[in-house]
């Protein structure tokens, strides 16, 4: 798994490459931790070019969903294929996210 | 019959990866259904390896595939402690954000992507069948 950063106007984009599996989250749960810790709340994640995510990669969505609920503020998902949309949708994660 | 047996170690996952990729390049089979299968092993091996073994030793799990008339049914054999997975679901889906608990969704997602469940405990082993529809 590969993460692209793009920080501009106080938005911060990720473009996530690869899979996000119980292997790579540890490494996406550090980057969301930093860029929550430096006080980011606009946050887009692009997931074009991601091909797989199992439950691990969704709890460390989760965990930063619940981070940006407490200022109500929501991640928002762009490009992402109808299969990963459909597991958010299996778990009941889809009203965490604003999906584009 | 496609036949892959991996240790109870992180490093089986992309042994996992590699197996259905070709398997889904062998049978042309769907991104959705690669996905779903990789899915559905990630899962079930990943439980296992944090709560299924009681000590520090190395194990062997073994994961025969078989695919028939579009079914797909993975049969999978290890020593693990017993773990019927059928009568097991702790996700609640209507939880509320603050409520939503982590534990447990990796078992939901794997028995809503399964048709059919089989579990059979015998010599000291876990015997799980899951049956995957194509179409």
């Amino acid at each position: 798994m590969d993460i692209l950063t793009e920080n501009k106007d106080k938005l911060v984009t990720l473009k996530i490459t690869g899979r996000l599996d119980t292997n790579t989250a540890p490494d996406l749960e550090k980057k969301l931790t930093e860029i929550l810790d430096a006080g980011y709340v606009n946050l887009t994640i692009d997931f074009d070019e991601l091909d797989y995510i199992s439950s691990s990669g969704l709890r460390v969505l989760l965990i930063a969903a619940k981070d940006l609920d407490e200022v109500s503020k929501k991640i928002t998902f762009i490009n992402v294929k109808d299969y990963i949309k459909e597991v958010f949708d299996i778990a009941g994660f889809t009203i965490l996210f604003d999906f584009k | 019959m496609h036949t892959l047996t991996v240790l109870n170690s992180a490093d089986s996952l992309i042994q996992i990866e590699n197996f259905i990729l070709e398997i889904q390049n062998n049978y042309k089979l769907s991104p959705k259904i690669g996905f779903e299968l990789n899915l559905i092993l990630e899962e079930l091996i990943t439980n296992k390896i944090k709560y299924g073994f009681s000590d520090d030793l190395e194990h062997l799990i073994e994961l025969n595939l078989n695919i028939e008339n579009n079914l797909i049914v993975i049969k999978i054999i290890d020593d693990a402690d017993e773990f019927d997975l059928i009568d097991y679901d702790k996700n609640d889906i209507n939880k509320s954000i603050r409520e939503k608990e982590v534990g447990g969704l990796g078992i939901y997602l794997l028995k809503e992507k399964t048709d059919e469940l089989i579990y059979e405990r015998n010599d000291n082993k876990n015997i799980l069948i899951l049956k995957k529809k194509i179409s």
